[in-house]
C-alpha cells in the first residue's frame, strides 16, 4: 500500500444526482463509549460519537489541515498568547447561545486536576483562558507551544451545565447531531440537530451499534444491516471484503504506530548491543505483509506519513539475523552448544509482553521464532489490557509490544514519551540532547524548523533505541456499495458522516 | 406456622451469610488482580500524578479492609455504588442488562424444554430404536459443539442466507417491548422477539442437548421400576403410564438440571452475547472485570448469586409438588 495515499477497493456505485435527505445510517462500534463528555472521553467510540454531537474551535481534516469551526479565525498575538474569534449565531442543542464563556469553561475544567481529564497533559502549557468579550477568547501559555492549534480539537461544552452530574450520559453540544438514546453496551442513537449552525447533514438518524465481534460486524455489513464499519478489523476480513462486490473498502495510513517499548533500566535491555540486535531482528516487512496483510506499513520513527513532519531521510532498518549475531558477538555474547547466546555463564533470555490482541500476539509469536534464529531465547507474556498497561507504567517489563494512536502532531508522540521524567516515558529513557531537541521543537514556530528538530531527535532515538518502531498503522473504512459520500478522516473523527447518504 | 412458610423463611435467612461470603470473596479477589481502574479510566496518556490523584478520589489508595468496610456500609443502604468507568450508577447498568439476560434465558429454556422433553421421553420409550439413536447423536453434537460455532452457523443460515432473522442487537429495549402492546403497538415486541430468536436458539439447542440426555436417563430408570410394571398390569394406558406416572417421577432429577442450567443462563452467556451483540449481564460482568470496574463487578456477582439462589429455592420447592414424599423442615 502506498504510504499516505487513499486506496479504494471496488468502485462505489454510480452517484445519484442529488443526495437523499432524512435517512438512517447504521454504524458499528467495537466497544461502548465510556462517557459522552468530550473532556473525559478517551476511547475511540466516545470520540467518534462526540465528533458529531460537539463542535471544537478547530477541526482537523484528513491532511491535518485546520478547519475553522466554532472559531472562525485566530491570531497569535505574541509567542505565548493566542486569540480566537468565535462564530456568532450558534446555539447549543438546549437553546443556550454559544459564547466565549463556554470556551473558558471547557478548558478551565480540563485544566482542573480534580476533573481528571485524560488528556490534561496536552493542555498544561495553557496558563489561562479569558473571555475578552462574548465572541473573543484569549489563551495565555506558559511558554510557546507549537502543537497548540492541533490540540484545539476538543469539543466545547455549555458552561451553564456546570455541576450537572448527568452530562456524561446526556451531552449537549453545538454539533450536527444530538443524542436520542443510549442503551448501554447496545446502541447509541443520534438524531439530527434541527438548530445546527452549519450545513444540514444528510442523514436524519445515525445509529451506532456496539458490536465487539468483528465477524458479526462483517456479516451485518455484507447483509446490508450495517452501512459502515471501521478499524480495528482483522486483516484477513479486510482482504476478503476487498473481493466482495457489495462493499467498498477504503484504506489510508492512520495516525498510529506499533512499536517495541524497551525498558532502559532492565539489566539486560540497558545493554545497547542487545537493543541493536533486537532492532536487527525486527522483520518489519514480514510483520506488515504477512500479519497485517499490508494494512500497516513498515516504519522507523514516530513521524507519521502524510504529515508535514514525515521524512524519507531516515531509512527503515534492515532485517538481518547475521547483523544481530555480529553485534551480539562484539558485545561478548556467543552461541553455546545449544545455539543460545551466552555471556559470562548467563543465557540471553528476553520476555516479550503484550496484551490480548490477536494481531499483537501473532507479532510476538513470529518474533520469538526470529529471535531464536539468532540465539536469543524469548518468552512471551500475554495479559489483559489493564494488567499489561499497569505493569508497563510500573516499569515491570523488559520489552513491551504496544501502540500509539491519534498522533496528530509529532509532539504528541514524542515529548511525553522521550523527554526525561515525562508522564509517558515508561521506558525511563534519558538523553539530554533529545530533551533539548524535543523541548525546542515544542516551542518553535514553523513546520520546517520543527521538522528538522524532530528528524534530529528521531535519528538519536533510532540509535539509542528506547523504542523500536515497527509499523505505521493503517486505517480502514468499509461501506456498503450504496453508501455515498463516505470519506476517510484518519484522526478518527466521524464528522464525515454528515455528508453520507444511501443511494437506492 | 406452616412447614413451607418456615422453610422459606429459613432459606431466605440462609441467603444472607451466603451473599456476604460471596461479597467478601469477590471483593478481595478482584482487588488482588493486577491493574488499576484509574489507569483504565484515564487511558495511556495519563501521568503518574493524575493516576495517583484519581486513585485518591476513588478511595483506591486506602487499605483494602477500609475500602471493604466502606463498600459494605453503602451496600447495607442499598447503594451498589457508581461505576468507575461507565459514568453511571451500578444499579442503572444492571437494571438495563438484567432484563435482557432474563428474557433471553427464559426464551432459551423454553426452546430447550420444547426440544428436550419430547426427545428425551421418546428416546427412553423407544430405547435402542433409530429415534433413540438420532436423539443421542443430537445430544452428543449439542454438548460437544462450541457455542460460538453454532451461533455463527445459525447467523449464516437464518440471517445472511435466508434473511429471516436479524443477526445482532436487541431490536427494542425490553421494558418498551413488553409495555408497548398495552398501548396498541406490538411492533417493539415483535422486534425484540425477532432479535432474540437466534441467540435464544443457540443457547436453547445447547441446553436441549444436555437436558434431553437427563430426561432419557431418568425416564429409563423410572420406566424399569416395579410400580410402572404394576400400572401396566392394571391396564393403565401407555401414554398415561409414561406421561403421568413415569415422567412425574423422572422430573425430580430433570428439574435439578434445568434449575442449574437456568441459573447459569441468568449469569449471562458471554460468548453468545458477544456474537449477537446482545447487551446482557455476561458482557457487562466481563467488561467490568477487564476494566477493573470494581463496583460493577461486585454488583453483577451479587445479583447473579441472588438469582441463582432464587432458582435453587424454586427448584427445591418444586420437589414437594412433584414428589409427595418430600417434606420441608
Amino acid at each position: 500500500m502506498v504510504t499516505g495515499v487513499l486506496s479504494v477497493a471496488a468502485t462505489p456505485s454510480a452517484v445519484a444526482a442529488t443526495p437523499l435527505i432524512g435517512q438512517t445510517l447504521n454504524v458499528a462500534l467495537p466497544v461502548d463509549a465510556g462517557t459522552l463528555d468530550p473532556r473525559l472521553a478517551q476511547d475511540t467510540s466516545a470520540e467518534a460519537v462526540d465528533s458529531l454531537i460537539f463542535d471544537p474551535l478547530i477541526r482537523l481534516n484528513n491532511n491535518l489541515g485546520y478547519v475553522p469551526t466554532l472559531a472562525t479565525s485566530w491570531k497569535q498575538v505574541n509567542p505565548t498568547t493566542w486569540d480566537f474569534f468565535l462564530r456568532k449565531g450558534v446555539t447549543f442543542s438546549n437553546g443556550q447561545p454559544f459564547t466565549a464563556a463556554d470556551v473558558v469553561y471547557t478548558f478551565t475544567t480540563i485544566l482542573d486536576p480534580s476533573f481528571h481529564a485524560p488528556y490534561i497533559s496536552l493542555y498544561t502549557p495553557i496558563k489561562s483562558v479569558t473571555a475578552l468579550n462574548d465572541y473573543e477568547v484569549q489563551f495565555t501559555l506558559s511558554a510557546p507551544y507549537a502543537p497548540f492549534l492541533s490540540y484545539m480539537t476538543m469539543g466545547i461544552v455549555p458552561h451553564l451545565t456546570a455541576g450537572n452530574a448527568d452530562f456524561a450520559t446526556h451531552p449537549i453540544g453545538t454539533g450536527p447531531y444530538v443524542l436520542k438514546s443510549w442503551q448501554r453496551n447496545s446502541e447509541i442513537s443520534l438524531s439530527r440537530n434541527s438548530t445546527f449552525w452549519g450545513a444540514r447533514p444528510y442523514a436524519q438518524y445515525i445509529n451506532f451499534f456496539v458490536m465487539p465481534d468483528t465477524t458479526s460486524q462483517v456479516n451485518a455489513l455484507t447483509s446490508g444491516t450495517l452501512n459502515l464499519i471501521t478499524s480495528p478489523l482483522p486483516p484477513q476480513d479486510v482482504i476478503t471484503l476487498e473481493h466482495n462486490p457489495s462493499v467498498v473498502v477504503r484504506k489510508e495510513t492512520g495516525l498510529g504506530v506499533v512499536y517495541f517499548n524497551i525498558n532502559q533500566k532492565d539489566p539486560i535491555m540497558k545493554d545497547l548491543a542487545v537493543r541493536e540486535a533486537l532492532n536487527d531482528l525486527t522483520n518489519r516487512q514480514a510483520i506488515t505483509q504477512k500479519i497485517t496483510d499490508g494494512i500497516d506499513s513498515p516504519a522507523a520513527t514516530m513521524l507519521m506519513p502524510g504529515t508535514w513532519a514525515y521524512t524519507r531521510s531516515i531509512a527503515i532498518p534492515k532485517f538481518s539475523v547475521a547483523a544481530a549475531e555480529k553485534v551480539l558477538n562484539a558485545d561478548g555474547w556467543h552461541k553455546n552448544s545449544k545455539g543460545v547466546m551466552t555471556k559470562n555463564g548467563k543465557t540471553l533470555t528476553i520476555t516479550l509482553s503484550t496484551y490480548n490482541d490477536p494481531e499483537r500476539e501473532q507479532i510476538l509469536t513470529y518474533e520469538q521464532g526470529v529471535l531464536a534464529q539468532a540465539g536469543i531465547q524469548a518468552k512471551i507474556s500475554i495479559q489483559d489490557w489493564a494488567t499489561f498497561i499497569a505493569g508497563v507504567m510500573a516499569h515491570k517489563y523488559q520489552v513491551a509490544l504496544i501502540g500509539w494512536l491519534g498522533l496528530t502532531d509529532p509532539d504528541r508522540g514524542m515529548y511525553g514519551q522521550f523527554v526525561t521524567g515525562q508522564g509517558n516515558n515508561w521506558e525511563q529513557f534519558s538523553n539530554p540532547q533529545v530533551d533539548k531537541l524535543l523541548t525546542e521543537a515544542r516551542q518553535t514556530v514553523g513546520n520546517a524548523q520543527r521538522k528538522a528538530l524532530y528528524v534530529q531527535a528521531s535519528q538519536i532515538i533510532l540509535k539509542d533505541l528506547p523504542y523500536i518502531v515497527i509499523s505505521d498503522q493503517g486505517w480502514v473504512v468499509i461501506t456498503g456499495k450504496n453508501v455515498q459520500g463516505a470519506t476517510l478522516n484518519r484522526t478518527g473523527s466521524f464528522y464525515f458522516l454528515t455528508q453520507v447518504w444511501l443511494s437506492n | 406456622m406452616r412447614p413451607l412458610t418456615a422453610y422459606l423463611i429459613k432459606r431466605v435467612f440462609l441467603l444472607v451469610p451466603v451473599l456476604l461470603g460471596i461479597t467478601v470473596i469477590v471483593f478481595f479477589l478482584i482487588h488482588l488482580i493486577p491493574g488499576n481502574p484509574a489507569v483504565v479510566m484515564l487511558g495511556d496518556q495519563a501521568t503518574p500524578q493524575a493516576i495517583a490523584r484519581l486513585d485518591h478520589e476513588l478511595g483506591l489508595d486506602q487499605p483494602m479492609w477500609l475500602q471493604f468496610i466502606d463498600y459494605i456500609g453503602r451496600l447495607l443502604q442499598g447503594n451498589l455504588g457508581q461505576s468507575i468507568t461507565e459514568s453511571q450508577s451500578v444499579v442503572s447498568l444492571i437494571a438495563f442488562a438484567l432484563p435482557n439476560t432474563l428474557v433471553l434465558a427464559v426464551f432459551a429454556m423454553v426452546v430447550a424444554l420444547i426440544i428436550a422433553l419430547p426427545l428425551g421421553i421418546a428416546s427412553a420409550v423407544w430405547r435402542n430404536s433409530p429415534l433413540d439413536f438420532a436423539g443421542m447423536v443430537f445430544a452428543q453434537l449439542g454438548v460437544s459443539m462450541p457455542v460460538f460455532w453454532l451461533g455463527t452457523l445459525l447467523v449464516e443460515a437464518f440471517a445472511l442466507t435466508w434473511h429471516i432473522f436479524p443477526s445482532f442487537g436487541l431490536g427494542a429495549p425490553v421494558g418498551t417491548a413488553f409495555a408497548a402492546p398495552f398501548h396498541g403497538d406490538a411492533a417493539p415486541l415483535a422486534q425484540l422477539l425477532a432479535h432474540m430468536f437466534l441467540p435464544g436458539l443457540t443457547l436453547g439447542l445447547t441446553g436441549a442437548a444436555l437436558i434431553s440426555r437427563m430426561v432419557r436417563s431418568a425416564m429409563v430408570d423410572v420406566l424399569g421400576q416395579d410400580f410402572i410394571r404394576t400400572a401396566r398390569a392394571k391396564g393403565v394406558g401407555e401414554s398415561r403410564v409414561v406421561l403421568h406416572h413415569a415422567l412425574r417421577n423422572a422430573l425430580v432429577v430433570v428439574v435439578t438440571v434445568v434449575g442449574l442450567q437456568f441459573g447459569f443462563l441468568l449469569g449471562g452467556a458471554v460468548i453468545v452475547e458477544t456474537i449477537f451483540a446482545w447487551p446482557g449481564m455476561g458482557r457487562l460482568t466481563v467488561n467490568s472485570i477487564l476494566a477493573r470496574d470494581f463496583p460493577t463487578v461486585q454488583g453483577c456477582i451479587l445479583v447473579f448469586a441472588m438469582m441463582f439462589a432464587l432458582v435453587n429455592l424454586l427448584v427445591d420447592m418444586s420437589y414437594a409438588v412433584l414428589d409427595p414424599k418430600v417434606h420441608y423442615e
